[in-house]
């Protein structure tokens, strides 16, 4: 038997979810070979299908709006350093995914009329976001897209494959490299365009929405290929995430939507509405930016007005409890089965790690720097700037993993793949063979470091970051990224070996890491989701983006136009 | 700013029985206490074994905590459930994969499509590549 599995195709889809099946869709459309895999299941990990409500699309469904309209929201929200190219491709491609959508059935909410339903969410001047009922709208995203992809013949779906490389040959793409989960064989797929749609790193933080698979993968790929990775120290915190009491069943993400159907009031432990205090407009009305409500909310806390669990109230009493089952249906009951009754009381709430804004870095067809690399979704940095608006992640996904599936199909269909010899991908290789082995008497279980760089993240790197605290984190990652993580022990299991995985995690996670790490601490200056409480205030100087290349072994930062 | 505050005060102890082993022939039961708070999922005890005693353990997530995966069904105390909206409970719990699935390890079944249940990934590219599809 070979040491190795030799697959061969046009284009590579890295990730399962929304970005990754609507990639694979557009880039089969266009007459490609495609092979789409997700370390875990296609069409169910991911961020995607986390996705309780908010999905930005200007339909004008409700009232006059347009993708212009929506464009200037997005670059007002992303506070100066929206990729403008960007922005104005996710807000004009999104009616057109809403309406294909529906087209394969997703059941969009909608009006008596027959049109569909859309709401207002914090930050945006219009009636704009669709959903699907009750907090369904991933899930139904991600049913009718898994349907998609299964009915095509063209893609060919792996899943449970991890991918630990891209293979270049003379600054081009070549391939892939990974291992199969189910037996730890390696993998190598020769193919002329690679897609990255892996989602972001938010999985490294502690207290996080991500889900289990969002660990960096593809930002680390992308690095050790030689793309640049853009204005990565931009990381969402969101706002209301649930804290307490204990509550499973339910994404921590809840309390955004519930709060955009039906108001609900934000209250200090000392009993005080404290929105208005920072600049919001109060009550019940909902449209403060998640950045300032991320700020609103540790300030209470800092200042010693929080909640019994280290956040704030949230409260539903004042609406009466037809109204709430109106709006949440069934999940009212699993409110319950939590022991959560909003008639009675109020819930903690505090941020959460949530959304990667910053990424790799791209031009209009998705392509980065490396010819026949692409990526799209949460990975690709510059869309959002500084702050995502709420519903935009949905649209960025659909629209960029449809931009980028078209023009890899575009450029690869029908494209000999590249040949490859013995030598082509050994370096890659051998590091899969390696870990394999890499059993050490004494060495720790890579979970042990994924703990520790989950708690370091959330206490050092989180929503409010100085200097000392970056400084010390990024001691820290250095040691794990450049020693620590080589004397790690890998169980010798071969039968699905998550501390194989966890390992690969981790090894494009720290640089991950490392790279939010010295972007924050380069940035001396808050603005947006990046708050550094030794430098409050947002400078005209800093209103440049700041780009993270992989050079010899290290992470390298600089601002445009300057080398620092 | 913890979630963390008065949490010793607050934990309770489980031991869970988990299936070890790559099949109903070929395992054992293994026990492990694990700590918890009111309201933690068997999905949170398991994670929780991840990351200390047991880095080895097998069984399959990803969504975590908010049931819409759906990749982390196991057979609790006899019952088919989600183990991320199942509760831990002070005492024993016994966990066993689902019933008539291939176990490929531990608590982890084959999720794979129909077509390419019991197949690795060696087999289904043997299978593409002998024209019998994917």
């Amino acid at each position: 038997m070979e040491d190795s599995l030799a697959l061969e195709t046009d284009v590579v889809v890295v990730g399962g979810g929304g970005a990754g099946m609507f990639a694979a869709i557009y880039a089969a459309r266009h007459g490609a070979q495609v092979i789409l895999l997700d370390k875990n299941v296609v069409g169910r990990g991911g961020a995607t299908i986390m996705a309780q409500m908010t999905c930005a699309s200007a339909l004008a469904e409700m009232e006059p709006d347009s993708p212009e309209l929506h464009f200037k929201d997005t670059l007002e929200a992303g506070r100066g350093l929206c990729n403008e190219s960007l922005a104005a491709l996710l807000c004009e491609g999104s009616p057109q995914r809403i309406r294909e959508l529906a087209g394969w059935k997703v059941n969009w909410a909608r009006q008596d009329n027959g049109k569909i339903n859309q709401v207002i969410a914090p930050g945006h001047s219009r009636k704009r976001c669709v959903y699907v009922d009750f907090l369904s709208t991933g899930v139904a995203i991600c049913a009718a897209l898994r349907t998609q992809t299964s009915l095509n013949s063209t893609i060919r779906v792996l899943n449970s494959v991890c991918l630990t490389d891209v293979v270049t040959r003379d600054g081009e793409v070549a391939g892939a490299i990974g291992f199969d989960v189910a037996t730890s064989e390696p993998v190598t797929i020769r193919a002329n365009a690679v897609i990255l749609c892996s989602g972001g790193m938010m999985k490294m933080f502690r207290r996080t929405t991500a889900p289990n698979n969002n660990s960096g993968d593809g930002l680390g790929i992308a690095l050790r290929a030689g793309a640049r990775v853009i204005d990565i120290e931009f990381l969402q915190f969101y706002p209301n995430g649930h804290l307490a009491p204990r509550m499973v069943g339910l994404d921590p993400t809840t309390w955004e939507p519930t709060r955009v159907k039906l108001g609900g009031r934000l209250v200090n432990g000392e009993g005080e509405e404290f929105l208005s205090k920072y600049g919001d407009n109060g009550g019940e009305g909902y449209n403060t930016t998640r950045d300032l409500l991320t700020h609103a909310i540790y300030r209470e806390v800092a200042a010693g007005r929080g909640s019994p669990h280290g956040g704030v109230y949230l409260s539903f009493q004042h609406i009466p409890a037809e109204a709430l089952t109106k709006a949440l249906g069934p999940v009212i009951n699993i409110f319950k089965r939590n022991n959560i009754d909003l008639t009675k009381g109020p819930v903690e709430v505090f941020p959460i790690a949530h959304y990667q804004m910053g990424g790799i870095d791209v031009k209009a067809n998705m392509e980065s720097c490396v010819r026949g690399l692409y990526a799209a979704g949460e990975i690709v940095g510059g869309a959002n700037g500084a702050n995502r608006l709420s519903g935009n992640a949905l649209p960025e996904a659909m629209v960029f993993g449809g931009r980028a599936g078209e023009a890899a199909g575009k450029s690869a269909a029908g494209k000999t793949p590249p040949r490859w010899d013995s030598g082509t991908a050994a370096p890659q290789l051998d590091v899969i063979r390696r870990v394999k082995g890499q059993a050490k008497a004494k060495g720790l279980a890579p979970t042990h470091m994924l703990g520790e760089l989950k708690e370091l993240m959330w206490t050092k790197v989180g929503a409010f970051r100085t200097a000392e605290d970056l400084a010390q984190a990024l001691d820290r990652i250095r040691t794990m990224r450049k020693s620590e993580l080589d004397e790690l022990s890998v169980s010798p299991e071969t039968v699905h070996n998550a501390s194989l995985v966890e390992w690969f995690e981790l090894r494009s996670g720290l640089q991950a890491a490392e790279a939010v790490t010295i972007a924050a601490l380069n940035r001396r200056e808050s603005r947006g989701a990046h708050q550094r409480l030794d430098f409050p205030q947002a400078l005209d100087a800093y209103q440049v983006h700041q780009k993270i290349a992989f050079s010899n072994g290290e992470i390298v930062s600089s601002f445009e136009g300057h080398r620092l | 700013m913890s979630d963390s505050k008065n949490k010793t005060a607050t934990m309770k102890s489980a031991r869970l029985r988990i299936w070890r082993g790559t099949g109903p022939e070929n395992g054992h039961y293994e026990e492990f206490d694990v700590e918890f708070e009111d309201g933690d999922s068997v999905l949170d005890g398991l994670v929780r074994l991840r990351y200390s005693v047991a880095p080895d353990l097998a069984f399959q997530f990803s969504c975590f905590n908010a049931n819409v995966c759906k990749e982390c069904a196991i057979k609790i105390d006899g019952t088919v459930e989600y183990a991320c909206i199942a509760k831990l409970k002070p005492g024993l719990t016994q966990l066993d994969p689902v019933p008539d699935q291939r176990v490929l390890r531990d608590l982890l079944i084959d999720t794979r499509e129909r077509d390419q249940k019991g197949a690795t990934l060696r087999h289904q590219i043997q299978s593409i590549a002998d024209g019998r599809g994917p």
